[in-house]
This record gives C-alpha cells, structure tokens and sequence, in this order.
C-alpha cells in the first residue's frame, strides 16, 4: 500500500487515475463497510461506495497531506452516507415505507438453522440503537481494531469502545432472552 | 484488537464475526469504478480540449481585432508614411522652399502680403484638414475594402 506521501506524488506527476487504483484495495471494503453501517443496504452502500471513489478521484489534485489520507477518505464517506441516507428517508416519505434490508449479509447457501440463527442474531443488531449498531459492524466486519473504527466514525477509541461493550451486552441479554423463549416454547 | 470475551461471548462474537466478516463489494466492483473513472477522465480531457480551443479562439479573435483597430490601422499609416516620406532628401526640399518662400515673400508688395497676413489663419486651417483628412480617407477606404465591412465591436458567442 502506498504512503500518504507517494500518493501526493503520483498526482503531482499527474498520474490520477494510478493513485486511486493504488488505494482502492487498501479503502475498498473499509469504504463500503463505513457506507453500510450509515444505510444497511448492500446496494446502497455500493452506489455511495463508488461515489466516494469518484469524489476522491476529483480532488486528488486538492489532496496536500495535511490530514491523512484516511481521515479523508472517511470524511467524504460519511458525508456522501449521510446525504444517501437522507435522500433515501425523503424518497421513502414520498412513496410507501418498505422494511430495511435487514437480511442481506446472511449467507443463502448456509443451512436453514444457521440462516434462522443469522437472521435472529441481524433483528438483534438491527434494534441497537445507531451508533452502537455501526460500532457492532464496523468491529466484525473485518475485525478491526477500535482504533480503526474510531478513525471511521471520527469519535474517540473510548467512546467506541464504551459503544461497543454496551453493544454486546445487549445482543447477549437479548440472545439469552430468545433462547429461553424457543425453550420454553418448546 | 480482536474480539474476545468470556462466558458466552465467544459464541456471539464468532456469531458476529460470521454474519459481517463476509460483508463485501460485488466482484464487478473495482472493474466497474475504474470504467466509470475512465469515462469522467476522458470527459474532463475533451472539456480541457474545447476549453484551450475556445481559449486559442478568443486570442486570435483578439489580435486580430487590434490589428483591425483604428489606433492600429491610423499608427500603421503615421509609421509608414513618415518612414517613406521623411526622409534626408525631403527634409532638404523642405528648408529649400522655406527659403524660397522667404525669398518670394520679402519680394510681394505690401497690399498683397497684408491681404494674405488677413486671410492666412483660414488658409492654414485648409490646408492642415486636407493633410489630415485625406490620408484618413485612404486609409478608411481600404480598411473596409479588406474586412468586407465586417463589424469587430462584438465578441464571438
């Protein structure tokens, strides 16, 4: 992976479209995932996805060095999250409300306990409050570091941390709680 | 740091690692982001491209319009005239008529001298506008010989 400094270079030289290609394996999926925590949709999270790509292919050129290229790249991630988010909410205001695609990241070809186990466990996540919510994905999704995930949402390691031990005692209450219930329906 | 936990926290951790570690882009993904790369750069070329043809076009247009100017036209003339006309010999002419003139003047009799003295601011005058005028004249006429009459007072759309 390039340094922030050899990225500088390649733009300098004038050679754009080389740089993005050289940071997007290192950004792609951190990128994606960012975008998903804000919209839990696959799709959407692809179409902002891209925009970001292309956001941060334009100014490149305006790229000095001075904030990483990370905290950069994240930056321009939630803002074109948020803005996909809101365009989404005012597009649903206008036309009947449908459910969030909540079960897109369970595996199709997994058993159908696994899939029922997936999709209880994704009902859990999705009932977490936001920010605990996107901690929670941010942190499995590729097992990063809270430092990582601090750096993404642009809050302090921490909060995230707070965020996420808050998170998981949640989902096990919650876990325990529906396993009781299947037992004792059972 | 990597999840970890106790009790029942590996289980769910694992559960969760599971459900969003596979969390991906499409395969199409970088192939399809550097198509639409291209397209925007080849499309920011060819902006460039009209931009420097525009930009060359409104030079030209810019000289030539101050080629055609009057100023230009009028100091072009001025230039070539007294270059052509101002010359050692002519300088020589002209002092050898002043003299003559002086010669001829001090000669005239008197009723004479004070009847031209009367009209000679007039006659001055004349003579000056003929100079001026008829050069301009000249010039004028082939100005608009050479550009057909076209107007220069607007910019190009």
């Amino acid at each position: 992976m390039l340094t922030d400094g050899e990225v500088i270079d390649l733009v300098r030289a004038g050679r754009r479209d080389e740089a993005l290609a050289a940071i997007l394996p290192a950004y792609r999926r951190k990128v994606f995932g960012l975008a998903y925590s804000f919209l839990r949709s696959r799709e959407a999270a692809e179409d902002v996805a891209q925009e970001v790509f292309i956001k941060v292919w334009r100014a490149l050129g305006e790229f000095d060095g001075r904030a990483s290229l990370s905290t950069w790249v994240y930056t321009i991630t939630r803002n074109s999250s948020l803005s996909a988010l809101r365009a989404r909410r005012s597009d649903r205001s206008l036309s009947s409300p449908d459910a969030l695609e909540e079960f897109e990241v369970i595996d199709e070809s997994a058993s159908a306990e696994t899939a029922a186990s997936d999709a209880a466990l994704m009902r859990l996540v999705n009932g977490l409050p936001d920010k605990q919510r996107q901690v929670v994905t941010l942190f499995y999704m590729q097992e990063q570091s809270h430092e990582e995930v601090s750096a993404m949402l642009g809050i302090p390691v921490g909060t995230v941390k707070t965020l996420l031990h808050r998170a998981r005692s949640r989902l096990s209450a919650a876990a325990a709680g529906a396993a009781d219930a299947a037992e004792a329906d059972a | 740091m990597k999840p970890s936990g106790q009790g029942a926290r590996p289980s769910l951790d694992a559960r969760l690692q599971s459900l969003f570690g596979r969390l991906d882009t499409s395969a199409d993904f970088e192939a399809s982001l550097l198509a639409r790369v291209k397209v925007e750069s080849d499309a920011a070329l060819d902006r460039e491209r009209i931009e420097r043809a525009r930009m060359e076009e409104w030079r030209r247009y810019g000289e030539a319009r101050r080629e055609l100017s009057w100023g230009n036209t009028v100091r072009e003339f001025w230039t070539t005239y007294f270059s052509r006309w101002v010359t050692l010999e002519a300088i020589g002419v002209a002092v050898l008529a002043g003299f003559v003139l002086q010669f001829v003047w001090s000669r005239l009799p008197p009723e004479w001298t004070a009847q031209i003295n009367q009209y000679a601011p007039e006659m001055l005058g004349l003579v000056g506008i003929l100079m001026a005028a008829a050069p301009l004249a000249v010039v004028g006429f082939n100005r608009y010989k050479n550009t057909g009459g076209l107007s220069f007072d607007n910019p190009p759309v």
